[in-house]
């Protein structure tokens, strides 16, 4: 049974919320309204893609693998015009400058945004004053965008840097991991770098307990002490499509094609 | 992808080869059809009802698909995203080196017998 004490006081709590900070809301309902915006400009790219896509003129630079044709046509498009959303995100940035909602605006342009100034002056901003904030850690989970926006020295250097002023759990380790996978998949670390790179990882497992990067982590250790040419393939124990259960090591003594796939 | 894969199983139908797949597939009932569709006979784990994010596929840090392992007759993990005639290549290699490595064994046992 649910008790309707709870949700009375659910809605108490959302509104007392709601009304010590009108401005936190305005700044997520301008948030979410940008993101619908963004969102009606992908899906009428992607209809102008399907369009040209179904011209005779595409499908035939397309049979004749006439890469610079196919080019030539994708340019000819009206393409999603990332550039003026990161002007308005910035704008929006601006106007909520200090307060704990800029670091929404300023996460989707370090993250989505082509305009590499801009993307730098958006990390500064975040490093600057959301080192704690839910947003920053969002940004970080995305993946490599500091490492692609930065030469790799940069990149380490603020990746060291977030982690070590951070005092949000989520921030730090993601900081840790990016800045692990830099190095693991340099080819011209040292031995110094790998061993970094692994101290690196324990201490960001260590603080990710229990959430998705933890699982990461661990399956890139796995991959990485298990998983490389010349080792023995680890069993893998299932069922198989119609609920028989079987083993990898059931083929022991045949050469095996071993193929992770979809139908899709 | 489907028909390379079939034309292999097909190839070595006779030898000590075996195609297995881990099939990230959420649902398994549509999938059914699509196995019969394109002929699909060879023996796949299912990865389970998340899909990409399943049990098996998480473990072995699978992140993208189609990804492939090659092993030998002893489960050594020896070429890893060979496709199409690599991977051929690789298999026909392996199973070379199988059939040379029982024959090897054979007359072993041979000069053993006749000492």
């Amino acid at each position: 049974m649910r008790s309707p004490f709870c949700e009375v006081a659910v809605l108490l709590l959302a509104g007392g919320l709601a009304a010590q900070d009108p401005g936190a809301n305005a700044a997520r309902e301008e948030y979410a309204a940008l993101m619908a915006d963004l969102k009606a400009a992908q899906k009428a790219f992607q209809e102008r893609l399907k369009a040209l896509q179904a011209t005779e003129e595409f499908q035939q630079a397309q049979k004749a693998r006439d890469t610079g044709k196919l080019r030539a046509l994708l340019d000819g498009i009206e393409q999603l015009d990332l550039q003026s959303f990161t002007g308005r995100f910035e704008a929006a940035a601006e106007k909520y400058s200090g307060t704990p909602e800029e670091a929404m605006f300023l996460a989707w342009i370090a993250q989505s945004s082509p305009d590499r100034d801009a993307v730098h002056r958006a990390v500064d901003a975040l490093m600057e004053r959301h080192l704690d904030s839910e947003h920053f850690a969002g940004f970080l989970e995305q993946g490599f965008a500091i490492a692609r926006h930065y030469p790799a020295p940069d990149a380490r250097a603020k990746l060291q840097q977030i982690a070590e002023r951070s005092r949000h759990a989520a921030v730090r380790a993601h900081a840790m991991y990016l800045e692990a996978m830099m190095l693991q998949r340099d080819r011209n670390a040292s031995a110094d770098d790998k061993e970094r790179a692994e101290a690196l990882l324990t201490e960001a497992l260590q603080l990710a307990e229990g959430t998705q990067l933890a699982d990461a982590i661990r399956a890139s250790q796995f991959e990485r002490e298990r998983l490389q040419i010349g080792m023995e393939a680890p069993d893998i124990v299932g069922e198989d499509l119609d609920g028989v259960p079987f083993k990898l090591s059931d083929y022991r003594g045949k050469v095996v094609v071993l193929d992770f796939w979809g139908d899709w | 992808m489907y028909p390379h894969e079939r034309s292999l199983v097909k190839r070595l139908a006779d030898k000590p080869f075996a195609l297995i797949g881990v099939n990230s597939d959420p649902d398994k009932e549509a999938l059914a059809a699509r196995l019969k569709e394109e002929n699909i006979t060879w023996r796949s784990f299912w990865n389970g009802p998340k899909g990409t994010g399943g049990p098996i596929s998480t473990k072995w840090n699978v992140r993208a698909w189609p990804t492939i392992y090659i092993l030998d007759h002893k489960g050594i993990i020896r070429a890893k995203n060979k496709r199409g005639e690599a991977m051929d290549e690789v298999v026909d290699r392996l199973l070379a080196e199988l059939e040379r490595e029982r024959a090897g064994a054979g007359e072993a046992k041979d000069d053993q017998g006749g000492r």
